[in-house]
This record gives C-alpha cells, structure tokens and sequence, in this order.
C-alpha cells in the first residue's frame, strides 16, 4: 500500500473496490509518537521567560485597589501588557480609554492609551518598537478568574492574561489567575512564573491614566427590583427614556427567575452575589452588541492620515 | 486513471523568500510559494486563523508602517497584525 503523506489533512492511500479507486484515510505506517492528554492540553512555561518586574507590575495592581475603593460599585479596568522588540526583558503597561462597570470592562480602540508608568500618550497602537504579548483586568472583590466574556476576547488574542480579583482594601490582599492562550486555547498557568517576586516600592500609577478610565453613569430607571440597568457607552446605547411598564409582564417573569436562582444558589451552597454577578455580565455584553452593529467595512478607515 | 495523478506540495526552494507573520508574541512563517497572488489579509486568514481571531486584526504593519490588508504580500516581509479593540468581564 501507498501511503500519501499530505501536509494538514493526515495520510490517505488508494483503495480499490469492485467498481473502481477511491481515497481512504489510514494511519501513518511511521508514526513514532504517542501523545498523552495531559501533553495534549498542558502547557509549560519556558524557565528563562523574562518576567514582569514587581515595581511595574505594582502599579497596575495600585490601579486595580484604586479602582476598587474609588466607587463603593467596586469597578473594573483593563491593560494591555506591551514587551520591547529589540530587548524581550523589557515590559510596559498601558491602560487604554476605556469604559468601566462594576462586571465588564470596553475598549473600542487601543489607539488611546497611557502609559503606567510615565504618563506617556500613546496615539497609536503598538507603539512603535513594542509588541503586544498580553493583558491585565481587575474583577474587584470577585474572584479572580476566567470568564466568558473573557474567553470571548482573550482566547483570539495570544498572549499572557492576567485576570486581579478578590481585592480586600482594608486588607491590602489580592488573588491572581493568569493564563497564557495560543493556537485559540488557554492554559492555566501559575502566576509567579511570569511575575517577579513582589518587592516593597512606592511606585504607583501614572495619575493622567485616571482621566481616561469613563465610570458608569449612575442608576436611572429608579427600578427597586432586580431588573438590570441600562450602562451608557458614549454613543453605543444611547440614553433614550426607558418605559419599562411596556415590558412589565416580561420583567415580572425576569423577577420570578431572579428569585428562583437565588434560593436554588441558596439551597445547593453557591452564593448568589456570585451567581448574579456573572449573569450580569452576559446582559451587559448581550446588551452592548446587540445595539451595535457590527461593521465589517474596511477597518484602515480610521487609520490613514 | 487521470483522477489521482498526484503533486507535489511547493517548497520553499522556489526563489521566494518566506513571509512572516506576526500577531502578538506569535510568528507564523508562510513560504513565498504558499504566499504567491494573496493580499496581507488573506495571508492572515489563510495561516494565522489557527493562532489568533483573524476577524479582530484591525491593522497591519510592515517595516514600521501601516499597510492595507488588501495590499499584494511581498515575500521576504515581515507583516504585525494588531488587534485594537478589546471587552472583558
């Protein structure tokens, strides 16, 4: 038997019946590897990978804690982790404009962003000289992991993902859950294999990235039930007068639902603040995309001087 | 017997030399005959889906420039897709 080796779709050979010849998949006759699940899915960090020193990484967490403390909504902000072409040991943090609840965090373009570390306005994305290897968001006071919505953008987006939750104020404590995603999967990783040992410092955030950080305007249906709010987005949603009576039916049954999942949480030991709070966040995501369009025109339009 | 008169796939020793792109930390290298008559985009879509959202490129670059996606891909270059737009929960 000829085996026909191809170069992405595996080895095939000829197969002949009573009627004629056809192409069947076989094994490779010379293959020499068994790969086991566990090599299928881990993933292993290099032992010399340069790791994000303490004093940059420092200010983002400050950021993080601000971030938290500045709203008693506890808010979330993002960053974008930039690593220098020429010197690989090199890192920045950028925190580009962004709008910030207390579940989601947008940023509709990189292009205006501010460096952590000196304030530098950055206009246009990458700066030149640096290469985009990851990002960084707080979850506040919830727990520091991997949601859908983060699954949504981070998975496509390779590189290394650091998720800051369980932020305690008072405390001054933190948890961390990084990952690095590649060829569309990610992989848990543990966080100080990528960041320094921590090392006392006064160092902290640039105080122009405040300024680009948009907060959630606040509550304005003035609705007592759990029916979730409307958070504006410049003009993603606009801030039309909401009639909720016309959907009152509707949202009576939403209500019901709440209630539902609240005592079956209560009932089977998972918190309900918890529960509630990662639905709100596929609301606010579903909310925010099917209000905007999504536009698959030429995206240099923005671009060209 | 026509039906499986089979080729050869091209190889890199065909005078082009290798495009590489780049998303992220992530470099993927395309053979100048595997990149021959594709624009910049097509590139990225073809050979780089399996690493990134190609779909979320909104730039690309080349020797510290912006091209456009529909520009013919030169073989010898090498082409930065950026992603720029970003959600998180």
């Amino acid at each position: 038997m000829t085996v026909l080796r191809t170069a992405n779709n595996g080895c095939w050979a000829i197969k002949s019946n009573a009627w004629g010849l056809y192409l069947t998949q076989v094994a490779d006759p010379d293959a020499d590897t068994v790969i086991s699940k566990e090599q299928l899915t881990g993933f292993e960090v290099h032992e010399d990978v340069p790791k994000i020193p303490s004093e940059l990484w420092q200010r983002w967490i400050n950021l993080c804690v601000e971030m938290t403390r500045l709203d008693s909504r506890n808010l979330e902000v993002s960053c974008r982790l930039l690593r220098n072409e020429a010197d690989p040991t090199l890192y920045r943090i950028a925190v580009p404009e962004q709008s910030v609840t207390v579940a989601s965090v947008r940023v509709d373009s990189f292009d205006k962003a501010i460096d952590i570390a000196t304030g530098e306005v950055i206009e246009q994305w990458p700066p030149v000289g640096w290469r985009p290897c990851g990002s960084s968001h707080s979850h506040n006071t919830m727990d520091s992991f991997f949601s859908g919505t983060d699954d949504k953008y981070e998975i496509g987006d390779p590189g290394l993902h650091i998720v800051v939750g369980n932020i305690d104020v008072k405390a001054n404590t933190y948890t961390l859950a990084a990952s690095v995603t590649a060829n569309q999967r990610r992989f848990l990783i543990e966080p100080d294999t990528v960041l320094a040992p921590a090392v006392d410092t006064e160092l902290t955030y640039h105080p122009s990235v405040l300024e680009i950080i948009r907060l959630p305007q606040p509550l304005t249906t003035g609705f007592t039930s759990y029916a979730p709010r409307v958070t504006s987005y410049g003009t993603a949603v606009p801030q039309a007068k909401l009639d909720m009576s016309l959907i009152a039916g509707e949202l009576e049954t939403y209500n019901e639902a709440i209630d539902s999942i609240i005592l079956a949480c209560t009932q089977r030991g998972l918190s309900p603040e918890k529960v509630l709070s990662n639905l709100s966040w596929d609301l606010e995501d579903k909310a925010y995309w099917d209000s905007v369009p999504l536009t698959l025109e030429d995206p240099f339009y923005w671009s060209a001087a | 017997m026509a039906l499986f008169n089979f080729s050869r796939p091209s190889s890199n020793n065909d005078g082009l030399d290798a495009i590489q792109l780049i998303i992220n930390d992530e470099t993927i290298e395309v053979s100048g005959a595997d990149a021959a008559g594709l624009t910049v985009a097509q590139l990225f879509a073809k050979y780089a889906a399996g690493s990134c959202d190609v779909s979320r490129i909104n730039r690309y670059v080349a020797q510290g420039r912006i091209v456009s996606g529909t520009t013919p891909a030169e073989s010898g270059t090498v082409y930065s897709g950026a992603i720029a737009s970003e959600s998180k929960g």
